[in-house]
């Protein structure tokens, strides 16, 4: 587990994990014990660093930012999204992904997708997904006329 | 601990015959009759059509050479090794679209999933008798190279061992939807079922060029340099003399570039794909007023129907049933797809804990896919950093076809026996869960903001036409600017298709290159 990433300061790693841990949060009662924040979340910010183009790089930063700096326009609290509570973080990236503006909405659907890639990827939901593979016998009852 | 005692065909390969641009130190110039650039399903076909017709030939690829036994089913391991800026290209118009393309030995060969369509009869009569083809391109011409492609690379419609639930649904409920599903062709030799043609097969059973053409030309004689960005084509006294470029490495900010240079004796075939070779003409000092103009994708639009029953997207052909009974009356096709989890994250509604208890439904989940013929048509520049940058927005018309398929597509899911439908679409319900609010669907904006489209399928940015003022490429396929500078992807298309691009692309690779290797007198002028 890396502590800090080298890609960001710690302030903006601070919002980050508010932010990603908002959207990709441990959720027990389905079987999922970490969320984002709690995988090695800095590690993954530092291989997206080396990885993506700088430009790349750069927007899904700004967008940690603006997101992180937003809740006084989105519910008119005066913090930051690592200064709020659970329910309010959701309210504020709930609101932001729905938003009537397309590239406010695209905001959220950026770090969505991005860090997808790291989240989806983990030990306990990769282990939901893949379950043992299905019985082939069940799989096949195909009608005549599709058989190849 | 297991060891996987299998040779696969990228293995032991000729000594020398790769040249890997991440490990050399000193600066390359050779000289070979023909020089390749690019490994894909053009570049590929290309190079293993001229080995054959006894030409030595190099391959120039600026993606590594990722081998079977390395193959990862974690997507982001595999994007940021195989795919253009880790997969996170797109189109940058009224809406921004996700754009995947491979750059890795294979190209896109190895992480799409090798579904095999010969051009269409309607498609090649447009462009002979409206885009000024006439009879240089034929169904004539073509059908041999087809038939050959098919044969060596062992095209079949998926088994039952490898159809997987989520193809089977598509394909058995089709009729409910008023229409034929089929099992997909496709391009494999023992498929079993892994669902990772997006990250490599990792039985080599998917006939990518990473297992196919490319190591058969090597063993064959040919030579392939990975990991070299071509800057340019070198062009003296009009005519194609070889390729100048470097090195180049996964982690560029890292690399240390080491100059390569590429003689050819008798020409060069220009495979970097749509969107990377009209920037390679560019640089290479190619000028006409349609290099870059008039390129055309199918932007993709997914749905994901949620079962009753285990679906296990995870086994089975990652794309495995398809209709074409839309691509002439609405301009569309359905297919299947299977997604990880990352990749299906994004697709799945809410955020929060709500999110993430709806990825864990993903074994419930199938996921059917509309391709867009779309009618935009967009363009290619350089971007920062030798980025490329498409300007791409789509038509209303092409916004109202993919909304009628979505339409389509969760009304069959419901038809199936699907309990939800997640639309993805910006001011409907997230999730739909009755064929009565399907029609939500059928009046949903039509703005492509509103939707989630991701582009697979690249066409034009280099068209052919009979004359320099009409196209970049002649109907020989070489430039008019430059002779001997062949231009064999599918940036030449006048226009896209509807149905899946790769067999047409390598259908019309081998007919390029069988004629330049048989034309005495290109070969001679040179």
């Amino acid at each position: 587990m890396t502590d800090q990433p080298r890609a960001i300061t710690a302030l903006e790693y601070k919002w980050a994990r508010a932010t990603l841990g908002t959207i990709y949060p441990a959720a027990p009662e389905a079987g999922v014990t970490q969320g984002i924040a709690d995988m090695d979340l800095a590690g993954f910010i530092d291989e997206l660093a080396e990885a993506l183009p700088a430009i790349t790089f750069f927007g899904i930063r700004l967008f940690l930012l603006l997101v992180a700096l937003s809740p006084l326009f989105v519910i008119g609290k005066p913090r930051t999204m690592a200064g709020l509570g659970e329910k309010d973080r959701e309210a504020v990236v709930w609101k932001i992904g729905h938003s009537d503006i397309y590239l406010v909405r695209q905001m959220v659907m950026a770090l969505k997708a991005t860090f997808a890639f790291f989240f989806g990827g983990g030990a306990e939901l990769q282990a939901i997904c893949r379950s043992a593979e299905p019985d082939r016998a069940k799989l096949l009852p195909l009608g005549r006329k599709n058989a190849a | 601990m297991s060891i996987d005692s299998r040779v696969f065909p990228d293995e032991q390969l000729p000594e020398g015959s790769v040249v890997d641009g991440e490990t050399v130190t000193s600066p390359i110039d050779e000289t070979f009759d023909f020089v390749v650039i690019g490994s894909g399903a053009a570049g590929g076909t290309a190079a293993w059509t001229l080995v054959q017709a006894g030409y030595s030939v190099a391959i120039v690829e600026e993606g590594p050479w990722v081998k079977t036994r390395e193959f990862d089913r974690r997507i982001f391991p595999s994007f940021k090794r195989m795919f253009r800026e880790a997969g996170t290209q797109a189109l940058m118009g009224n809406s921004i679209i996700p754009l995947l393309q491979g750059r890795v030995v294979g190209g896109s060969t190895l992480v799409n999933s090798a579904i095999v369509w010969r051009t269409p009869d309607d498609v090649l009569d447009d462009w002979s008798k409206n885009w000024g083809l006439g009879g240089a391109i034929t169904e004539r011409d073509l059908d041999p190279h087809f038939a050959a492609i098919e044969e060596e690379l062992k095209v079949h419609a998926v088994l039952d061992e490898a159809l997987g639930e989520n193809n089977r649904l598509f394909v058995d409920n089709s009729f409910k939807g008023g229409f034929v599903g089929t099992r997909m062709r496709r391009y494999e030799n023992a498929c079993k079922g892994a669902g990772q043609c997006l990250t490599g097969c990792p039985n080599a059973a998917k006939q990518g060029m990473n297992v196919s053409y490319v190591p058969w030309s090597l063993r064959k004689g040919a030579r392939i340099f990975t990991s070299v960005r071509v800057d340019r084509v070198a062009i003296k006294n009009g005519r194609a003399v070889g390729v100048v470029g470097s090195t180049t490495a996964t982690n560029p900010k890292h690399a240390k570039k080491i100059p390569v240079v590429v003689h050819a004796r008798r020409g060069v075939f220009l495979a970097a794909s749509t969107i990377q070779t009209p920037n390679v003409l560019r640089r290479s000092g190619i000028k006409n007023p349609h290099l870059g103009e008039h390129f055309m994708a199918h932007p993709g639009l997914g749905l994901p129907g949620i079962f009753g029953q285990k679906v296990d997207m995870h086994f089975g052909a990652t794309q495995g049933a398809e209709t074409i009974d839309f691509r002439k009356s609405e301009r569309f096709k359905l297919e299947t797809i299977s997604m990880q989890p990352e990749l299906a994250a994004v697709r799945i509604p809410g955020v929060g804990r709500e999110l993430v208890s709806r990825l864990t439904t993903l074994p419930h989940a199938a996921i059917w896919v509309a391709q867009i013929r779309a009618t935009a048509q967009g363009s290619i520049r350089p971007g920062f950093g030798g980025r490329d940058m498409v300007r791409y927005s789509m038509a209303k018309e092409d916004v109202a076809a993919a909304r009628k398929a979505a339409a389509l597509i969760a009304r069959l899911f419901f038809e199936s026996g699907a309990k939800e439908v997640w639309p993805g679409i910006h001011g409907l319900p997230e999730i739909i869960r009755s064929m009565d609010e399907v029609k939500l669907i059928e009046n949903a904006p039509l703005d492509s903001r509103h939707y989630s489209f991701i582009a697979s399928h690249l066409f034009g940015a280099a068209r052919m036409a009979a004359s320099e003022r009409d196209g970049v490429v002649g109907l020989d396929f070489s430039t008019h600017a430059a002779k001997g500078l062949y231009v064999v992807d599918s940036s030449i298309f006048p226009t896209n298709l509807g149905v899946n691009p790769q067999h047409s692309i390598m259908g019309l690779a081998r007919l390029a290159a069988t004629r330049v290797a048989a034309d005495p007198l290109a070969i001679a002028a040179a």
